[in-house]
């Protein structure tokens, strides 16, 4: 045992001696492995995953072993990849500096964009590239582009001194600027090139490019050359190639598909290469004495390769190899295929995919293909071509049969065919389903700006709704309203009233058959929606919150109670476009992503409410009818932060949602401290809800028992701010002469909107900016009838 | 992003009601005159010398006349030059690269005689080491300790108690009564712009990556500083005037230069009025005046005021 130990130990000796007897004893050199920490000045391409300061502190770490091998003594400015090894460039200047090394050199890779295809090294120094600032930077730099060039996979290589190569006509590289000794920035190859973006990830590689600058250190230093070669290549798949978004250089055969997890065997000597699963196909022996080898690839499911290679000192030799798929004689099989068989509501766009478990002829599978009644459409392969997909030119009919069948001429790449035919049928979407719509038929109490929204099981067909809805007031009259036709392509309908509802009526919404959706499939039936809006009611109060300041409200991730969100897609903001008063309200948007969300809108500072808990406290909420849980957040001085449950969110338009601070645990002082919204299991993930007017020390005021005016009131119009036309809402309790006049700021009478009599009721006029000929800004509105006068402030916004 | 950490100063501040307030900062050379960096004033105020972008070369401003006067093309003649103790000699080197080895020279330029002399020649590894005053009291030639002494003409008189300090790589090497030894204050760390505090009782230096410290003779940290580039005491050892240099990776994007009071731990932006990248500054000769050079090359005085 000892025996053998000592011959393999006087083995390594010996190698080791062979490897580097050559030398840079007695030399000093400064390696820079360029940028470092994943930071802002990193360089990373999320298509591999890459970061520069990775591949270059590798590098760094093989060239240092390489050179204090060959007796240099070696400055690395960093050995390790954190923040803290982002250094700052004054710092690396000094270093090198301070220790009076011989030569500097950056270790870099390049970016240029990856539709350009370039892939070329590029050595950079300071001064002009004909006259450098020291001499020995540009005849390293000469030796550099060429010995790299020849250890990466680039296309060809570039020198230049700094002051030209930016254009600058002066010092432009940090990196040299200060330095009192030679020095060269390598840009070995391009890490936005994706295939060699995927080679710098590979420790061999990367390892080999450190040998190209250890080969130039040697020449540089007249140290001698290596006695030993390199022996590398990259393995692929002639049958696949990679994705067109590689801007693969064909040339370079990176057009091809590397083989992951490949195994190289070279003989003479046994030694095995594994390969890496980065897409690289890449395999590499260095430190191989020159002489003739043979390399052995051996690839799963692919044909054995071999080839002869001859090695010489100093260089690198590459063999790269195109392999093929083993011959499979077995016939093939159909692993899967949709739809499945027999089954009905098929969508009418749907494609077929069938499944093979052998890499199958395209061309005689296609052939093999059939469809009746027959479609035309295309056919499309995997990477693989396993897996077949026919996608229709157009629409399937609707509730049509269809029946598919792959013959025994299908073949597989190896020209077996398919054992037994293989057929199965499915039936197409017939109509257009209703999933949901709100209000439903019979709903009471629904609020004067509800939005109604109709639900269909498939994206819809805007083209088709025309005279298809309708929706009108108790006595047939239309009621304008306002369409999101944003999600048509969901399937939803949405619409709101332009100006709000009637209090206390009846009105009807009409979903006629015949509309469409984007597979030309029909909803076929009339759905007719009767349902009655909330009666009157008024609230007053201390408005302690008016959602006018986005100061005022906290981010919903920035809380500690919300768990369960897509925080890119759950937002708090204030906007004007749906105020109760006021300018503006609160929007919140949220999605939930589990099943126990919770978003939390906190105050950034509470409302107090006082000591008292007789009062009652609310606020305007729009739903979004979700069916998630609507709370407020209260601490007192004596308890911790309590929820309350306000309401399932059941509704959309408006609503004011109060509650009696009655059951409030603890004394002392209550805060109201925020708004949050509980998922509920059944709810939907997503929503959309308007907040207005925190109010305390509410007031329910219930208008007349006949629900008509008990009083003379005039409404703030709405909307406002407004463009083109708003309305204006008021009361009558008698009958009396009213007359309704718009003023500018100046105090100029502008119109008279009415001047009549008017028996007991509610009134709207609306005002068309157009029609009077209105500039942007402010007017006012005055309402006079009888001894009551009351004037208010609308804004023209354009 | 580069995490700029200000730690300044994490022990009790002493409380010192003080003020700094930039009374001036001006131009002492045109860009017409030439790209000028590593600005280091003469102790009798008479000039300003400074070198070129690569610290080939020195040249000589006067003050009064404003003639700029070229002494020496050496190259890395302008890292660190150092005056003798009466500012009647630059010491500076030369560096030359035989066969690829850098190969150093000691020089003394005697300000009179406008003449240049050669101290040593054929330095390995040559490091110039300055006491606690900033003027020259040593150097290092490979792993030889050499004294400067009245011998070599205006030199200051060495004393026991003078301490010189260089950094080694991994390393600071503190030289006492001509005894040699390292110290590694963060431990597993690169040291680069030491040097003993006025008092001779503390050093200052940078930690490659870690930023910049105040510690005992010994190696004890005192203070930490924070991302403070080219560290240098004040005169009366009360203040740390450095750089905050910000580059992208590529090229500096931005640099102000700083000073800090070591006792309460303040520290004042100088130059945030000046639309210029500022670096590589140094002490005048006294705690109100401080030159430095822009990244474009020219050299630029500040004037301060304490309230």
């Amino acid at each position: 045992m000892k025996k053998n130990l000592l011959i393999i130990f006087l083995f390594i000796l010996a190698a080791a001696v062979n490897t580097f007897s050559q030398s840079l004893a007695g030399y000093k050199i400064c390696i820079n492995p360029g940028h470092g920490g994943h930071d802002s000045d990193d360089r990373f391409i999320p298509d591999t995953g890459f970061w520069e300061s990775e591949g270059n502190l590798a590098k760094g770490l093989y060239l240092k072993t390489m050179l204090e091998n060959l007796g240099a003594t070696v400055f690395i400015t960093r050995t390790a990849n954190n923040t803290s090894d982002d250094l700052p460039l004054s710092q690396i200047v000094a270093f090198a500096n301070s220790n009076n090394v011989d030569y500097f050199h950056s270790i870099h890779s390049n970016a240029t964009g990856t539709s350009t295809k370039s892939n070329y090294t590029l050595i950079l120094f300071q001064g002009k590239t004909t006259v450098p600032t020291y001499p020995g930077s540009l005849t390293m730099a000469n030796i550099l582009v060429d010995n790299i060039n020849k250890t990466d996979r680039t296309t060809s290589k570039m020198v230049a001194g700094d002051f030209d190569f930016y254009g600058t006509g002066q010092a432009y590289l940090g990196v040299f600027k200060g330095l009192g000794m030679p020095g060269t920035l390598s840009e070995g190859s391009f890490h936005d090139y994706i295939p060699e973006s995927w080679r710098l990830k590979n420790e061999n590689y990367l390892k080999h490019e450190a040998w190209g600058i250890a080969r130039s250190f040697l020449q540089y230093f007249k140290g001698g050359t290596f006695k030993e070669g390199i022996i590398a290549g990259i393995v692929r798949d002639l049958l696949e190639f990679v994705p067109s978004s590689y801007s693969p250089i064909t040339s370079k055969g990176d057009n091809y598909k590397p083989i992951n997890n490949i195994k190289v065997k070279l003989e003479p000597g046994s030694r095995i290469c594994t390969g890496d699963n980065y897409n690289n196909g890449y395999y590499f022996f260095d430190g191989v004495t020159p002489g003739n080898y043979k390399l052995i690839f051996e690839v799963d499911k692919m044909k054995p390769d071999t080839v002869s290679i001859a090695v010489n000192a100093n260089e690198s030799v590459f063999s790269d190899r195109l392999l093929t798929l083993n011959p499979i004689l077995d016939p093939p099989k159909i692993l899967s295929y949709s739809p499945a068989d027999s089954i009905n509501e098929v969508s009418n766009i749907s494609p077929i995919d069938v499944t093979f478990d052998i890499r199958m002829n395209p061309t005689e599978t296609q052939n093999a293909f059939s469809i009746t009644p027959a479609v035309n459409g295309t056919f499309k392969w995997d990477s693989e071509y396993k897996k077949m997909t026919f996608t229709p030119s157009g629409s399937y009919q609707p509730g049509g049969k269809y029946s598919v069948k792959i013959s025994t001429a299908a073949k597989t790449h190896f020209g077996i065919n398919l054992p037994l035919a293989k057929t199965f049928r499915f039936a197409t979407r017939s109509k257009l389903n209703l999933v949901s719509i709100y209000p439903k038929s019979g709903d009471q109490n629904i609020s004067t700006t509800v939005m109604l929204r109709i639900a269909f099981d498939n994206g819809l067909n805007g083209t088709t709704l025309s005279q298809k809805i309708s929706f009108t007031d108790s006595l047939g009259n239309a009621v304008g309203v306002t369409v999101n036709q944003a999600k048509y392509s969901i399937g939803i309908i949405e619409f709101e009233p332009k100006t709000p509802l009637n209090n206390n009526s009846l009105y009807k919404l009409t979903v006629r058959e015949g509309i469409g959706d984007m597979e030309q499939v029909f909803f076929q039936q009339t759905v007719n929606i009767e349902f009655r809006t909330e009666k009157r009611l008024t609230y007053t109060g201390n408005i302690l919150e008016n959602f006018e300041s986005t100061s005022s409200w906290l981010l919903p991730s920035s809380s500690s109670f919300t768990k369960g969100i897509d925080v890119n897609q759950t937002t708090f903001s204030i906007l004007n476009t749906k105020p109760v008063t006021g300018s503006y309200s609160g929007r919140l948007e949220y999605t939930f992503t589990g099943k126990d969300g919770v978003v939390d809108i906190a105050l950034a500072k509470p409302v107090l409410l006082g000591e008292s808990s007789a009062s009652e406290f609310g606020m305007w909420v729009f739903g979004d009818a979700s069916k998630n849980i609507l709370e407020y957040r209260f601490s007192r001085t004596s308890s911790s932060d309590v929820k309350v449950q306000i309401d399932s969110l059941n509704w959309t338009g408006w609503r004011f949602k109060k509650i009696s601070l009655n059951n409030l645990p603890g004394t002392g002082t209550i805060q109201f401290k925020s708004i949050t919204v509980t998922q509920n299991a059944k709810g939907n993930l997503s929503g959309r809800i308007y907040f207005d007017d925190c109010t305390s020390n509410v007031v329910t005021d219930v208008k007349s028992k006949n629900g008509m005016p008990a009083k003379f009131n005039l409404e703030q119009n709405y909307p406002n701010p407004f463009n083109p036309s708003t309305v204006i809402k008021f009361q009558v309790p008698a009958f009396s002469h009213v007359t309704l006049k718009v003023f500018d700021v100046l105090g100029r009478d502008i119109s008279t909107l009415m001047d009549e009599f008017k028996e007991q009721g509610t009134y709207q006029i609306q005002l068309s900016a157009k029609d009077l000929n209105l500039t942007s800004g402010i007017y006012f509105y005055r309402l006079q009838a009888g001894s009551f006068v009351a004037t208010k402030k609308m804004m023209l916004v354009k | 992003m580069r995490k700029v950490a200000f730690l300044l100063f994490l022990l009790p501040y002493i409380l010192i009601a003080q003020n700094v307030v930039v009374v001036e900062d001006k131009p002492v050379t045109d860009l017409k005159e030439g790209a000028f960096y590593f600005p280091v004033a003469c102790p009798d105020g008479s000039g300003i010398i400074f070198s070129s972008v690569n610290g080939t070369g020195l040249w000589f401003k006067n003050i009064s006349t404003g003639k700029i006067t070229k002494i020496t093309n050496a190259a890395g003649a302008g890292f660190e030059p150092v005056f003798n103790s009466n500012g009647s000699a630059i010491y500076f080197r030369e560096n030359k690269f035989l066969n690829g080895k850098m190969s150093s020279s000691l020089k003394t330029y005697q300000v009179s005689s406008r003449k240049i002399n050669v101290v040593a020649d054929g330095i390995r590894d040559l490091k110039i080491c300055k006491s606690f005053d900033e003027k020259v009291n040593s150097y290092i030639k490979g792993n030889e300790y050499v004294q400067l002494n009245q011998d070599m003409g205006a030199l200051k008189k060495t004393t026991a108690q003078e301490i010189s300090v260089y950094a080694d790589n991994t390393k600071i090497v503190l030289i006492e009564n001509g005894i040699k030894r390292s110290i590694d204050p963060i431990g597993n760390s690169n040291y680069i712009w030491t040097s003993i505090s006025p008092d001779n009782t503390k050093l200052l230096f940078t930690c490659l990556g870690k930023g910049t410290f105040i510690s005992t003779l010994d190696g004890k940290i005192i203070k930490q500083v924070g991302y403070a580039n080219y560290p240098a005491w004040s005169a009366d050892g009360n203040w740390v005037l450095f750089m905050k240099d910000i580059d992208d990776g590529v090229k500096l994007i931005s640099s102000d230069i700083f000073i800090a009071n070591i006792n309460t731990g303040k520290y004042y932006n100088l130059t945030q009025q000046q639309n210029n990248i500022s670096i590589y500054p140094k002490w005048g000769t006294n705690n109100t005046t401080i030159f430095y050079n822009t990244d474009e090359g020219q050299i630029r005085k500040i004037t301060l005021k304490y309230e």
